[in-house]
């Protein structure tokens, strides 16, 4: 079982493996999911590279990152690139995206809904390009 | 006085009655005189090494086995030593909250010894308080021996397992210590089930220029804030990676 907290706005904030030692904020809610932690946390991967859970950083000019996109089960998914949305079709749960380097500056690449899918964890994945 | 205090004797060679006590008070004094010591049997009654007790899931908890310093105890007279983890059965709390005394028990015809846990402190013969579970009436709060060398750092008393972080994410856990934490240790991790490098998270980055330490706590919470969105660093700032994702646990100890 997986311990999910949400937002006072419904959207999700974190999710867990415990929850009896949890403090709530104001307005935050939790709830359950059966699925186990660990499956919980792969419903939404993002990766570069094999790389997931940490900052990628590339020169600017080098070759696209391409975002690995692993949302099992899944015919398509929106994924915000820096506040746009792209709307990503699956095939057999997985996709990709292209990052151009050519200007420095981040990449956040996150779920589009936070009320389905956590901004967080392995759901989120920072491209920064150097200068 | 001269240690050993007996010597020894050559093939064929009758053994005089001071051989044979010279060997006897060397065995038991370490050839003392009587007034000087207390026997081995009675100096080593209360030995015990390499006791460290954990929390199991569903209740159990588990005595450790580390093969360079085994479990070692004294039990009615008998040297006991075990040579693998030993688990309580589940099952063996029950009724309102209470202080449950954990005990090692021996069983005559082995060398290892077992646990067991009851609510009265009293040891019998074949049986010796080795720790102490907090039980809160629905689960074990925490778990900890009484015999532990001060020199070995204990299982944290206070695990918040991993939970998945991301910038602007405050994190409040309740540690349930009863007390403010000696020491609190923030980690990262790249994956939920804490599998690559753990990187030990002290500061994070708040702004593109700042950088801030990431928790604090209280006698009764740890609180842990990532830094700001846009940030590469707002979870984790290391040499070893930087990361505004992945997972964070907290430990502490009382």
């Amino acid at each position: 079982m997986t311990y999910i907290i949400r937002n006072a706005d419904g959207t999700i904030k974190t999710f867990m493996q415990r929850a009896d030692d949890l403090v709530l904020s104001p307005g935050e809610t939790i709830e359950t999911s059966p699925l186990p932690f660990l499956e919980y946390a792969l419903r939404l991967f993002l990766s570069a590279g094999g790389v997931s859970g940490e900052t990628i950083s590339v020169a600017a000019g080098a070759p696209d990152v391409v975002v690995d996109v692993s949302c099992p089960l899944e015919q398509a998914v929106d994924i915000d690139i820096n506040g746009t949305i792209e709307h990503l079709v699956l095939d057999q749960g997985m996709g990709s995206l292209h990052l151009g380097t050519g200007v420095p500056g981040f990449f956040i690449i996150q779920p589009a809904d936070h009320r389905t899918y956590c901004p967080a964890g392995n759901s989120i994945l920072t491209v920064e390009v150097l200068e | 006085m001269t240690y050993p205090l007996s010597s020894e004797v050559n093939s064929g060679q009758p053994t005089m009655a001071a051989h044979y006590n010279n060997l006897r008070r060397d065995a038991l004094l370490l050839g003392q005189p009587d007034l000087d010591a207390v026997s081995l049997g009675t100096f080593l009654k209360r030995f015990a090494s390499g006791i460290q007790l954990i929390y199991l899931s569903s209740n159990r908890i588990r005595l450790l086995y580390n093969p360079l310093d085994p479990p070692t105890l004294v039990i009615n007279g008998c040297l006991l030593q075990n040579n693998a983890v030993v688990d309580l059965p589940a099952g063996q709390f029950s009724g309102s909250a209470a202080t449950w005394y954990i005990f090692a028990v021996r069983t005559p015809g082995a060398s290892t010894f077992t646990l067991q846990v009851n609510t009265s402190a009293l040891e019998t013969a074949d049986t010796r308080i080795i720790g102490v579970a907090i039980w809160s009436g629905t689960k074990v709060d925490f778990v900890y021996s009484t015999l532990s060398p001060s020199d070995q750092l204990l299982a944290a008393d206070y695990d918040s397992g991993w939970f998945a972080v991301a910038a602007t994410g405050n994190y409040t856990k309740a540690h349930g210590l009863l007390q403010w934490p000696r020491l609190v240790v923030l980690l990262h991790s790249v994956d939920a089930g804490g599998t690559q490098e753990w990187i030990p998270v002290s500061v994070i980055q708040n702004s593109a220029a700042t950088m801030m330490s990431a928790f604090g706590w209280s006698s009764v919470n740890v609180y842990a804030d990532a830094g700001e969105d846009g940030a590469s660093a707002a979870t984790c700032y290391s040499s070893r990676r930087s990361s505004s994702s992945g997972y964070w646990r907290i430990l502490a100890w009382r």
